[in-house]
């Protein structure tokens, strides 16, 4: 009987363990982030991802074709075909995770993730240092401007200001982990948030330290601020309200980590967490007014608010049109594949003829999909 | 995967939470939980591993009673390891479920390390206990490498070249300590020449590994090569005189058979060939045999080429000795 057991057995084990070699194949992904869009002069929409940089038409979800100065489409003499703006670092060993900001009419300064400032020939979508200036460390997070300074979040720690035209270093501040979100700068203080479990309050002039509160969890996303509060989400699945002086002066528990910013409007602040959940909590104070899960995956990014809607969007792509008033579900669409970004909101104006919301994936042959803001139509799709 | 990979994430987060933040005490401590978890795994392989060697003689009388015909010597083999109560596969099935574990860990040190967003976004909701967010990130420098990167991403360094010569040199030992002393029987067997090459091939294979993987996974395998030393040393079953220079290339010990163990392994022997010759063969096989044109297979064809009532139904209910 044990051996027509065993006999029996033996197959059943043997697929088993097949299995669990195939399961222990863990796949890891190959870049470091996730794409960053924005918006050029109100016109173009702007996409960072991994090697390349690439401008879409919002109204059509086009390339952006390059023109000389008469206007006129330019050439490709080789494929005779029109000349599109795209810039590829790949040669480079150039990767974007950063938004690009406007340096003046006719250039752009990329903070790039393998430790560089890469000057962008508007114009011409060229890169006109292709070596560039060496910063000290990998950026992932969006740079901060203000008036003459550049302020850098690094992947692994560490903030640094620079003068906007020399870019030359004014001054560091060390944390002790990474900067993963855009620092806020408000009445000359930076507010920063670090992998280190702190949010941080620096003078914006030296770089002094004025306060720093410790958050019990790492937080990547960046502070925001209403009503002289800050508020920032945290891995240790909590939003935390602080004062300016430094004292935490309310905390919401959720169900997950909670990674991108609240996102206030009146009294109400909108987050979101890694389990599919939005919350509205009103503010100060951050008391529940609603909450819904509104995806069976994680929500990474904040919400958009558009009209009577709080748009989300989860790793499992679905992007969620949810009644501002209750939370309950309006709209759904489903993408079939990560989204990670934070989105865009382009209100109706003379690029676009109604409010869009432009959503970024990580699929690298289809990283952007258009929907109308406020019916949740697909208006285009930019596939590579 | 999750299913794995999940609760590895979450033991070494626990661990590293046990020992005061320590990112490497805690591989340390999972590596040397998993050697202790897989141990009777391991006593299962040694003891295949010693039956097997003991059938050698067997085996090899078998293989020159049926030349040339490979159904039968497969059969032969498998009725003898019934006989003896071996299962030829046990010998494979810990290196077929350390395999997993090894990949399941090499993805804990990935996913618990996270250094950029894509991997910490996918290191939320692996933690099965709540609390051990609050870790999150995992302190991922130790001796100025970052444990997450393999020792060569920042230029040669000293630790970069002594890790991987440690993985190497380890896994060297292991390999030698645990690999069967060698027969003069043994010269021309080409198992034993395939196991023996292991011994070289499979070092500087896993050294190639260290230095194209994570720092984290080198200690994983220095750990693990160093417990598996210790645990051989203690069952007595590591050859510590193949590598002090009094092996490989003396004989194996032989064991000295009694009268009475002669006689049954040759009854043994005569019961399987009985077996093996009163049973239905495979017509297909068969037939490929019979035109090879060999000879003997030829002969075992036409002796045992069974009617539509084969012998073998009444045949087979041998018993095995008590």
């Amino acid at each position: 009987m044990i051996r027509t057991l065993r006999r029996r057995v033996t197959l059943p084990v043997l697929l088993a363990l097949i299995v669990l070699v195939a399961a222990g194949c863990v796949s890891t992904r190959l870049g470091v982030s996730w794409p960053s869009i924005s918006m050029i002069d109100d016109q173009y929409i702007l996409l960072a991802y991994n090697s390349y940089l690439v401008l879409i038409e919002p109204a059509t979800g086009e390339e952006v074709k390059l023109r000389d100065s008469d206007g006129n489409v330019r050439i490709d003499p080789e494929t005779g075909e029109a000349r599109t703006w795209e810039l590829d670092g790949a040669s480079n060993q150039q990767a974007f995770y950063s938004t690009p900001l406007r340096l003046d009419d006719n250039t752009l300064l990329a903070a790039e993730y393998n430790g560089r400032f890469v000057k962008i020939d508007y114009a011409a979508a060229r890169i006109n240092n292709p070596a560039g200036n060496p910063i000290s460390g990998h950026v992932v997070a969006d740079v901060t401007v203000g008036g003459d300074r550049l302020y850098v979040g690094y992947n692994s720690q560490n903030l640094e200001a620079f003068d906007l035209e020399s870019l030359s270093v004014l001054w560091a501040f060390e944390t002790t982990s990474g900067i993963w979100s855009k620092p806020l700068l408000h009445n000359g203080v930076l507010y920063i948030t670090s992998m280190d479990h702190n949010l941080y309050a620096i003078d914006s002039a030296d770089g002094s330290e004025l306060w720093r509160v410790d958050l019990q969890g790492a937080a990547a996303g960046a502070p925001v601020i209403a009503n002289d509060r800050l508020y920032v989400g945290t891995f240790a699945r909590t939003v935390v309200e602080v004062n300016l002086e430094g004292e935490i002066t309310a905390t919401f528990t959720a169900n997950n980590w909670v990674w991108g910013s609240p996102v206030i409007e009146g009294d109400i602040a909108y987050v979101t967490d890694l389990s599919g959940y939005v919350y509205a909590l009103s503010v100060p104070g951050l008391e529940q007014v609603w909450s819904v899960q509104a995806a069976e995956s994680g929500i990474r990014p904040s919400v958009l608010l558009a009209g009577d809607f709080v748009v989300t969007a989860s790793r499992d792509g679905r992007v969620t049109w949810l009644d501002k008033g209750d939370g309950s579900v309006a709209i759904a669409r489903e993408l079939q594949t990560e989204v990670l970004s934070e989105m865009l909101y382009i209100p109706a104006g003379p690029n676009v003829s109604q409010d869009i919301i432009v959503v970024a994936t990580v699929q690298a042959d289809r990283p952007l999909v258009a929907f109308g803001a406020r019916d949740g139509q697909l208006l285009w799709e930019y596939r590579r | 995967m999750d299913f794995l990979l999940n609760p590895f994430i979450t033991i070494l987060t626990l661990l590293y939470s046990v020992f005061g933040n320590n990112i490497v005490l805690a591989i340390v401590a999972l590596t040397v939980i998993i050697r202790l978890a897989t141990s009777p795994l391991l006593l299962q392989q040694q003891k295949s591993t010693e039956g097997m060697q003991l059938l050698q003689p067997q085996l090899k009388k078998l293989q020159e009673k049926y030349k040339g015909d490979r159904e039968r010597i497969a059969a032969a083999q498998m009725e003898l390891y019934k006989e003896y109560k071996i299962n030829p596969l046990s010998g494979c099935l810990p290196l077929l479920i350390q395999l997993p574990i090894l990949f399941a860990l090499y993805g804990a040190i990935n996913y618990g390390l996270g250094a950029t967003p894509f991997q910490v976004v996918d290191l939320s909701g692996r933690l099965l206990i709540p609390g051990l967010d609050s870790l999150v990130p995992l302190d991922k420098l130790w001796l100025g490498l970052d444990l997450t990167q393999p020792p060569t991403v920042a230029g040669f360094s000293p630790a970069a070249v002594i890790l991987p010569l440690l993985v190497l040199a380890t896994t060297w030992l292991q390999s030698k300590l645990t690999l069967p002393p060698q027969n003069p029987d043994d010269k021309n067997n080409p198992t034993a020449s395939m196991t023996r090459s292991m011994t070289t091939i499979m070092p500087l294979m896993f050294g190639f590994f260290a230095l194209t993987f994570s720092v984290g996974l080198s200690i994983y395998f220095i750990v693990s090569n160093v417990v598996g030393i210790v645990q051989y040393t203690m069952l007595g079953k590591a050859h510590w005189n193949q590598v002090i220079g009094r092996g490989p290339s003396g004989p194996a010990p032989k064991h000295e058979q009694t009268a009475e163990e002669r006689a049954e392994a040759d009854a043994i022997l005569s019961r399987v060939i009985a077996k093996v010759e009163s049973s239905p063969r495979n017509p297909a096989l068969a037939a490929r045999a019979a035109s090879s044109g060999s000879r003997s297979a030829s002969q075992t064809v036409l002796k045992t080429k069974p009617g539509p009532a084969a012998p073998s139904s009444r045949m087979r209910p041998t018993r095995k000795k008590k």
